[in-house]
């Protein structure tokens, strides 16, 4: 479904020139969800950025179900490729209702029965189509966050890249967003690119999973390794107690 | 039993056009030379508890206590004078994020140094001298460059342990922190507690954990409060955690996605709106040793 080979990102020019991302390959396969965990400043949203075009400085390849991107995006490639971003309080713009926001990817493409296709969005991510003409200030986090997964499938986007989906909402909420993005997976055979400084939600959602450190996977490791086997590198397991809590050194 | 500070019956409410919003609902706890964590999600009070202690409330919200007892003086009832000399010199805050807490266009060892000759009378060379110790006990590894620099020139993680640095140097008894590692990586997060459980330990200060992850205040904390609705709906010894009882507490333990023991799916926490209305659990510690 995915491949990237030799990818290597910068930002800014001349001798401002930083390199976020360092000959990182890796590859996803159609149906399954792919975890990059790290901290950070480590380039793992860089690559989000990279494949969707935001940032257009790269080097090496990415390759969407068999086809070799430029640096250029089509409109076609946003309904194969879309993101759900971290923050649901700023991604959707606040004096747009929901209906606009939903629906205008939709005339974009001169899509028809946009009506049906809106309500039918709604309900598939858990919200009553009663919500379609409010703003997003009426709406909580968690719902808000709902509203960008309905727009990013909207076009039956079969790639999603989601940028820590749900750091910005309590663990509760989280709990929620996480089952759906479950379940809408395994209902229409999505692939997923996770990013997340969390290792228990990385865990969690993802079969293999890349650590990141300073713009390159130091090591890739399967769900199962995770909870049985010790880690090679020794980042990967300072990230895994980490994640265990607080731990007193003898007092 | 001598607590440091002693809350009864704490109220905060808001004045808006259509309501009176109640942000914490008489809530009452003790803290001794001891770690408390307050664990709650967004809205459930925990921040405005430890603003209401300093008087930190903004307008239009009104903090209203039976009382706030800090070693025999009542801080609901004083003056916003005398308030501000307990403030940082006994009690203080630090922030969760350095970013918006730190004058920027001031240098941060300066920042330091003021806050500590606000509290003690001593001269500017005096003062610079105490600021560098301070930075070195937070772990600083170059106190005087950092001394000479901007907030915009540190990392996170640097200008956490700069903002623990200036709580910490007019020597307060009792510290709150208020999310002081959650917008900082787990390795910076576990280096900021370790200099904040040594420091608590050396100094004998109490200390006011707040936070929304219940797995680190209870591997961090001595005593968990767990709010909800404004309310203390729990409180337990943080090593005892895994043995509540309260639905709420358990459909949050139970909605984290674990290492450990993985699921396919994740609990969901189903509210109760009853929750809201049960009393408040009083958290008065009868052993909070002095």
């Amino acid at each position: 479904m995915f491949e990237a080979i030799n990818l290597s990102v910068w930002f800014g020019t001349d001798s401002d020139k930083f390199q976020a991302v360092n000959d990182v390959s890796f590859s996803i396969a159609r149906g399954e969800s792919f975890g990059l965990v790290g901290e950070s400043g480590s380039g793992k949203s860089t690559i989000l950025k990279a494949i969707t075009g935001l940032a257009q400085d790269w080097t090496g390849s990415l390759n969407v179900d068999g086809d070799n991107l430029g640096h250029k995006r089509d409109r076609d490639f946003y309904t194969k490729v879309q993101m759900v971003f971290q923050d649901p309080y700023a991604s959707l713009h606040p004096r747009h209702t929901i209906d606009r926001c939903l629906s205008e990817p939709l005339k974009m493409r001169k899509a028809s029965n946009i009506d049906a296709r809106i309500n039918q969005s709604l309900r598939d991510v858990g919200l009553d189509p009663s919500y379609r003409f409010r703003y997003p200030h009426q709406l909580s986090g968690g719902q808000r966050q709902r509203v960008a997964i309905a727009r990013a499938l909207i076009q039956d986007a079969k790639f999603l890249l989601l940028d820590e989906p749900t750091s910005a909402l309590d663990v509760s909420i989280q709990a929620e967003i996480l089952n759906l993005l479950n379940d809408i997976k395994k209902q229409r055979g999505l692939t997923y690119l996770l990013v997340s400084h969390d290792l228990a939600v990385v865990a969690h959602m993802c079969d293999r999973i890349a650590i990141m450190q300073t713009g390159k996977i130091v090591e890739t490791i399967n769900k199962q390794t995770l909870q049985t086997a010790t880690p090679e590198t020794d980042y990967a397991a300072t990230l895994i107690s980490a994640s265990h809590g607080f731990k007193r050194d003898a007092m | 039993m001598t607590a440091l500070l002693t809350v009864e019956d704490l109220w905060v409410r808001f004045q808006t056009r259509s309501q009176i919003v109640e942000a914490v609902r008489g809530i009452s706890f003790s803290v001794g030379r001891e770690r408390v964590g307050i664990v709650g999600e967004s809205g459930s009070g925990k921040s405005m508890t430890g603003r209401a202690i300093l008087g930190l409330v903004q307008q239009p919200g009104v903090v209203s206590a039976k009382r706030i007892d800090f070693k025999g003086r009542n801080l609901a009832t004083l003056r916003s004078r005398d308030l501000r000399a307990i403030r940082g010199q006994h009690i203080s805050m630090v922030m969760q994020d350095p970013k918006y807490s730190l004058n920027p266009v001031i240098k941060v060892g300066n920042q330091i140094a003021e806050s500590y000759r606000l509290h003690h009378k001593a001269s500017r060379s005096e003062a610079k001298i105490k600021t560098l110790e301070m930075l070195k006990e937070v772990q600083i590894p170059d106190p005087e460059r950092v001394y000479n620099t901007y907030p915009h020139e540190l990392s996170g993680g640097m200008g956490q342990r700069v903002m623990i640095a200036m709580m910490l140097i007019p020597n307060p008894e009792i510290l709150i922190a208020d999310e002081p590692t959650s917008a900082l990586d787990v390795t910076v997060q576990k280096r900021i507690l370790e200099i904040m459980d040594k420091l608590v330990r050396d100094r004998g200060m109490g200390l006011i954990f707040i936070s929304h992850d219940l797995n680190l205040v209870s591997s961090f904390c001595d005593r968990i409060l767990i709010m909800y609705g404004g309310r203390i709906i729990e409180t337990c010894a943080a090593k005892d955690l895994h043995k509540t009882t309260h639905p709420y507490t358990r459909g949050l333990l139970n909605s984290l996605p674990s290492l450990q023991n993985p699921s396919a799916r994740l609990q969901i926490l189903n509210r109760d709106p009853r929750w809201k209305e049960e009393p408040s659990v009083n958290a008065i510690s009868e052993n909070s040793n002095v």
